[in-house]
């Protein structure tokens, strides 16, 4: 499937900042400003417009769910993709 | 009175500089971007014989939280103090139809939309009474029953803060493809 991806944030630096959650608020190109709540349990996870996308759960790079996806990459940068 | 003068509030009002100053800032030829850009200011001139109306009193009211804590080896107590507010409050009576008031009235609505963005100052000159930039605290009116006449409280507090330019939201370009980059 065809996605429209953001950067939304860095895994590494998240880890770093010892937070628990954090809402990142970003102006997405095509789609306007946009809230994304960013939390770590036992994975890194992100909820955008009420779906929650787990970081490489079930050893899926991206994990793809209800037309959304999350997606690492190497250097631990993480995007959001949007069904188009 | 100020020097022979009528009692005088002016408004100030300045606008936020948009993000294209921070562009302007790599020219070389401009050594300084304004962040905040001041409007000439906006004085009510309060005249009885020019608007028939008339400061009917003022006061200024001065509060501070204070918070004391007793010791249990009952020695002296510790008195810690927060300043609340210090205001001055202008009652002015004028008739309904008097331009003073109307403009005075307008002014007030535009200060209401700015409260948030802090993009006013007030300032009121009355004698020994005098505010320089403060902000607004509340302004009222009422008609005084059986005349024509307009009864106007205004509350000017001291400490007027700089506007600042909320954060900007950071625009993030999206690409297309199976994964990015791919």
């Amino acid at each position: 499937m065809q996605y429209r991806w953001f950067k939304i944030f860095n895994r590494t630096e998240f880890e770093a900042l010892g937070l628990a959650s954090k809402t990142y608020t970003l102006n997405l190109e095509g789609f306007g400003q946009k809230e994304i709540l960013v939390t770590k349990g036992v994975a890194v996870g992100m909820l955008y417009d009420d779906v929650f996308l787990s970081l490489e759960l079930n050893d899926l790079n991206p994990f793809e769910m209800d037309d959304r996806a999350i997606y690492v990459d190497e250097d631990d940068d993480v995007y959001l993709g949007v069904a188009v | 009175m100020l020097g022979g003068l009528d009692p005088v509030i002016i408004f100030q009002f300045s606008k936020l500089a948009s993000s294209v100053g921070q562009s302007l800032a790599r020219v070389p030829v401009i050594s300084q971007i304004p962040t905040v850009i001041e409007q000439p200011p906006i004085p009510v001139y309060l005249s009885e014989q020019l608007f028939n109306i008339v400061i009917a009193g003022t006061g200024k009211s001065v509060d501070i939280e204070t918070d004391t804590e007793t010791k249990s080896d009952g020695s002296t107590p510790d008195v810690n103090q927060k300043g609340i507010q210090s205001s001055v409050e202008v009652n002015i009576e004028g008739k309904a139809n008097s331009v003073a008031l109307v403009l005075l009235s307008s002014l007030i609505d535009v200060v209401y939309e700015k409260a948030s963005s802090k993009e006013y100052a007030i300032s009121f000159l009355y004698g020994a009474t005098t505010v320089f930039r403060g902000v607004l605290h509340s302004f009222s009116t009422e008609t005084v029953e059986g005349t024509d006449k307009l009864a106007i409280k205004i509350s000017i507090s001291k400490g007027s803060k700089n506007p600042t330019k909320p954060n900007e939201v950071p625009v993030v370009p999206g690409a297309v493809g199976t994964i990015p980059g791919g």
